[in-house]
């Protein structure tokens, strides 16, 4: 311990305890200390006490009791008697003897059984019957007791005079048992005992000099200031915790992958949720019979059930390229299109709805778009599955677009999201050739991020592109889940406030 | 996607050349597979779905044969002709139109063999067969029957037999009600009054196509020929099955011979693997990859990936033959990717688009920004939340009638069945997520919501909940919201039945109403089970 040091930054409060305390020798409660030392309220020497105990100056010793007070019943008893005590005086005054309905001269109505109970159960009385009368006829103990003050009644007179006793917990077993006699109460008390460093303070000398410790406007405006000293805090002290309102962690991931593809010269574009397997699946060269499109891996709607496409001759067109290719030059896949399934509504699966409809109306190159949004898919809700999450797409539509631009491209991103190692893959899916799955290398392993690829001439050719169109659909769970170091991706949607007051922005 | 799992050293032994272990692993998923777990010698590998000829571990060795550089180009298969004929009689054209048929004689019933082609035969019905409806396999003992064979449709109460697995004999009708394959794809043949079968000379049951094989052609570890029946709806698909059927057991050293099948007056000799040819341009290629390699290179990343190919000489042409099993070749882009695989997608060196374009947000995305930057700035934590919800939570418990909203048709669960036309009810769930985090809490979300015409709109929306949670603050927090976005607007009183009568106000902006705030209702706040004082705000912010 730096004792000078400690010194200098004790309050005016820490100092006063200290010194009261070492004239207490060393122990004292915080009434004793508010008694002998110049304190206003007891809660500034517990404060004063609290931050000498952080510093190790003091300790603070806790002690529980239990005291009693009167309760409602347990003043009357105080002024009229106990009932029982009542009717054993009335029983005595008439001679040791009467009968049971007599008692109404002493007592209401309510406190008979109340006092015949605590006769029979303290042996001062015994009953008897006679003639279809009770009688009651006090005892040697009943003889007894009218001359004493009970034990009861000591500690009730006690109470009395001076509530908030402690009083052994058996002495008032029995006044405990009746409904509002006694009130009982848990203390705690402190004793603030000097340790062996606040001995060695005192010992160094301690003065009480007129200083400042918070700043106040007065004292700035009075000049006060300008005489005294400032005391010097502890910066260590411990200092509660603040939350400021913060954006979503994975909102603020999108905002910055929306930044990079701008930066990168895309333009954004959304689309709907709602959709039809046309624009969703037919348009990107799905087969109408393909295991994706099945009710258990695809969510259709029921309201609304179906959704008219107005392009005519864009559907007759990716009719003949899933029969027979068409004029893409391609075999198709050989099977009769239903048109009827193709204006089923579903909950689009991919973002790729967006960007080939956005090729649909943009034919000419050059383009890159890209969209971040939610997509949805038949799963069950567990730690790697959700229905609804977000897919990052983009395509790049120029004269000369190429394999090895699809590769720089996706590094490129991939290099900006703070990935240094990136491998390519290949990789399926129904609407690109040739396709790559992409994979990043983190915490020394491969992680598969996404699928990217060149869309097929089936695909292009109906909208009326000639030229190559790369294209990309990343996951971007997975990648919140790895730079946020979740393992349960519903924590991302179901949202804990501890966690995301915690959570660092970056 | 499907899932092959298959033992090292038969793999090994099928690839007949060495191979470390290591090296497989590391290589295999750059032939287009993902790996999906190595345990000890087992390694398990998706292969994609357009390739059913890598859906067996005899495909794999096959395909590694080539990518390996141990054996590259068209892996040869001798076929023998047969005389067994297929007569398909007319009856099934208008139920199951197709079939092909082959003969594998001496095969070695071993373990694997047999485990191998039960799982290729699984995987062909699932995925190119389309559970079964595209095609269904039959394999058979050919020992116990008599050619020529008949493929024909028959009433089905009117034939029966021992189907597999069975001891007593059925009507086909009784199968479907009665047998696990019957019941379960008895949908298949769902209002046709005459059912699929195949029958050899003596009328004894071969198969039941796409449900079952009879029992008498059942195949044990004792057979050594092997009669397979392919049928379907589309000839194209059933043959590709049977030529991945065959080529497999071929590879285990079976001897493969063709059958005649009798169609329409036409004879098909299956199974054909005659390989088809495509001439690929050299430019295209080029072009497509952005590299610079010349017709040799292109040869040999075919010649890699199983193909034969050569140089058309002057042309700029590679002629390719593919192979018979290869069902995934529809288009000339197909074999541009096996010559990209066969390269090595690690080669490629990076190139960038060329192309000038300039960067653009969506027109409202700043606004929204500056909305999220006033809410955190208010201190509201933002949260974002799942669109897809539930009629009680966006309507019931809000106090509102349901309303029109989209309905999912199959829903994971009742909890998830609609989506969400409101934010304030995933906001009150969240709240009630996070009951033991101390108080006041204020969340916000910017996100959509679909509206009466299923289109796609943003709402913004703040909850909080706090035990002195009030109105004025809401309207605090509102002025301050309103005036940070630079919009006048008046407010006007609101009855909403989520909230107190008297304690809700609309916002209205240009005399459009955009938007609504106050005191939830006690009994909103208990239907979402929550205990303090909540106050709440939405509004459709494309509309301001």
């Amino acid at each position: 311990m730096d004792i000078d040091k400690t010194i200098k930054e004790l309050s005016q409060n820490e100092k006063k305890v200290l010194l009261v305390l070492d004239k207490l020798k060393g122990q004292a409660s915080p009434v004793e200390i508010l008694k002998n030392g110049e304190f206003q309220q007891e809660v500034e020497v517990m404060n004063a006490a609290s931050w000498l105990q952080s510093k190790k100056l003091v300790t603070i010793k806790h002690q529980v009791k239990t005291v009693y007070s009167l309760g409602k019943e347990g003043k009357q008893f105080v002024q009229k008697g106990l009932p029982e005590k009542r009717a054993l005086q009335f029983i005595s005054d008439k001679g040791g003897k009467t009968s049971l309905k007599d008692l109404s001269n002493v007592l209401q109505k309510h406190e008979i059984p109340i006092a015949i109970g605590w006769l029979k159960r303290k042996n001062w009385v015994v009953i008897k019957k006679k003639n279809k009368e009770t009688i009651l006829e006090i005892t040697p103990n009943g003889e007894k007791a009218l001359k004493i003050e009970t034990l009861e009644e000591k500690i009730l007179n006690q109470l009395n005079k001076k509530p908030n006793l402690e009083i052994d917990k058996n002495k008032v077993k029995t006044l405990l048992s009746r409904k509002n006699v006694l009130k009982e109460k848990t203390l705690v008390t402190s004793t603030i005992v000097l340790t062996d460093n606040g001995r060695k303070i005192l010992q160094k000398g301690l003065e009480i000099k007129d200083e400042i410790s918070q700043i106040t406007s007065s004292i700035i405006r009075d000049g006060s200031w300008k005489t005294k000293i400032i005391r010097p805090y502890d910066i260590h002290a411990f200092a509660p915790a603040k939350y400021g309102g913060k954006p979503h962690p994975l909102i603020h991931l999108i905002s910055k992958i929306r930044s990079i593809f701008l930066e990168m010269g895309f333009e954004e574009i959304e689309g709907d949720f709602v959709e039809s397997c046309f624009w969703n699946m037919d348009m990107l060269f799905i087969p109408q019979d393909h295991p994706a499109r099945d009710m258990q891996d695809t969510l259709y709607t029921k309201y609304p059930s179906k959704i008219k496409i107005k392009e005519k001759n864009l559907i007759d067109k990716i009719a003949r390229v899933h029969e027979n290719g068409g004029d893409t030059g391609s075999t198709g896949w050989g099977y009769k299109f239903s048109k009827e399934e193709s204006e089923r509504a579903l909950l689009r699966t991919h973002t790729t709805v967006n960007t080939i409809r956005y090729l649909y109306n943009h034919p000419e190159p050059p383009c890159k778009v890209f969209s971040i949004g939610r997509v949805f898919r038949k799963e069950n809700i567990d730690a790697t599955h959700l229905p609804e999450f977000y897919q990052i797409e983009g395509i790049i539509h120029e004269r000369d677009a190429n394999f090895r631009m699809l590769i720089g491209v996706l590094k490129e991103f991939y290099n900006r999201m703070g990935f240094e190692k990136i491998r390519f893959r290949p990789a399926y899916f129904p609407y690109t050739e040739p396709s790559m799955e992409v994979e990043v290398f983190w915490n020394n392993e491969w992680m598969e991020l996404g699928g990217s690829g060149i869309f097929r001439p089936e695909v292009t050719e109906p909208v009326g592109v000639k030229n190559p169109v790369l294209a990309w659909g990343l996951g971007l769970e997975r990648l919140a889940m790895l730079k946020f170091g979740l393992d349960d991706i519903r924590d991302l949607y179901i949202s804990d406030l501890g966690w995301l007051r915690k959570k660092p922005l970056i | 996607m499907p899932v092959v799992t298959f033992d090292y050293n038969d793999f090994i032994s099928l690839l007949g050349y060495k191979i470390s272990k290591d090296e497989l692993i590391e290589k295999l998923p750059m032939i287009g597979a993902d790996l999906d777990k190595v345990a000890g010698d087992e390694i398990s590998i998706e292969f994609f779905p357009d390739r059913p000829d890598l859906a067996s571990v005899e495909g794999i060795a096959r395909a590694s044969r080539a990518f390996f550089n141990f054996e590259i180009g068209l892996k040869k298969y001798q076929v023998k002709e047969s005389d067994i004929i297929v007569n398909v009689d007319v009856s099934v054209k208008n139920v199951r139109p197709f079939v092909a048929a082959a003969l594998v004689k001496n095969v070695t019933m071993t373990d694997e063999l047999i485990a191998s082609l039960m799982e290729l035969q699984e995987k062909l019905h699932l995925g190119l067969g389309r559970n079964r409806k595209k095609v269904a396999i039959g394999v058979h003992n050919f020992e116990p029957v008599q050619p020529p064979f008949t493929y024909k449709a028959v009433d089905p109460d009117s034939v029966q037999f021992v189907p597999l697995n069975m001891v007593e004999s059925m009507t086909m009708n009784e199968i479907l009600k009665k047998h696990e394959k019957g019941i379960k794809y008895a949908f298949l043949l769902e209002g046709f009054d005459k059912h699929p079968l195949i029958v050899d000379s003596n009328n004894n049951v071969l198969s039941y196509p796409p449900i079952i094989n009879g029992s008498l052609t059942e195949v044990t570890p004792f057979t050594s020929d092997l009669f397979i029946d392919v049928t379907g709806m589309d000839r194209k698909a059933i043959n590709y099955a049977l030529n991945i059927v065959v080529t497999s057991l071929a590879e285990r050293g079976g001897e493969i011979h063709t059958t005649q099948v009798v169609d329409s007056g036409k004879t098909y000799v299956t199974p054909d693997l005659t390989p088809t040819s495509k001439k690929l341009s050299l430019e295209y290629v080029n072009r497509i990859l952005g590299t610079k390699m010349n017709d040799d290179e292109v040869v040999f990343c075919l010649k890699k990936m199983g193909f034969n190919a050569s140089v058309e000489s002057g042309k700029k042409l590679v002629n390719v033959e593919i192979p018979a099993w290869r069902a995934d070749i529809l288009h000339d882009i197909d074999l541009v990717e096996d010559v990209a695989v066969g390269y090595g997608f690690d080669r490629f060196k990076v190139d960038l688009p060329k192309s000038v374009t300039f960067g653009k947000s969506l027109s409202k995305q700043d606004f929204y920004d500056a909305l999220r930057s006033i809410l955190t700035g208010l201190g509201f934590n933002e949260v974002t939340t799942f669109t897809i919800s539930n009629e009680r939570d966006e309507f019931t418990k809000m106090g509102l009638k349901p309303g029109r909203r989209v309905e999912i048709e199959n829903p994971i669960g009742e909890e998830y069945s609609c989506l969400r036309v409101s934010l304030i009810p995933s906001l009150l769930k969240i709240l009630g997520e996070n009951k033991h985090h101390p108080l006041p809490q204020q969340i916000f979300e910017l996100g959509n919501v679909v509206d009466k015409s299923f289109r796609n709109r943003v709402h913004l929306a703040f909850v909080k909940i706090d035990a002195r949670a009030n109105f004025t603050e809401c309207k605090s927090l509102i002025e301050a919201v309103m005036r940070d976005s630079g919009k006048k607007y008046n407010i006007k009183g609101k009855v909403h039945p989520g909230f107190v009568d008297g304690r809700c106000a609309s916002i209205v902006l240009n005399g459009v109403e955009v938007g609504f705030f106050g005191e939830l209702h006690p009994k909103t706040i208990v239907e979402f089970e929550l205990e303090h004082p909540v106050i709440a705000f939405e509004a459709q912010v494309d509309l301001f």
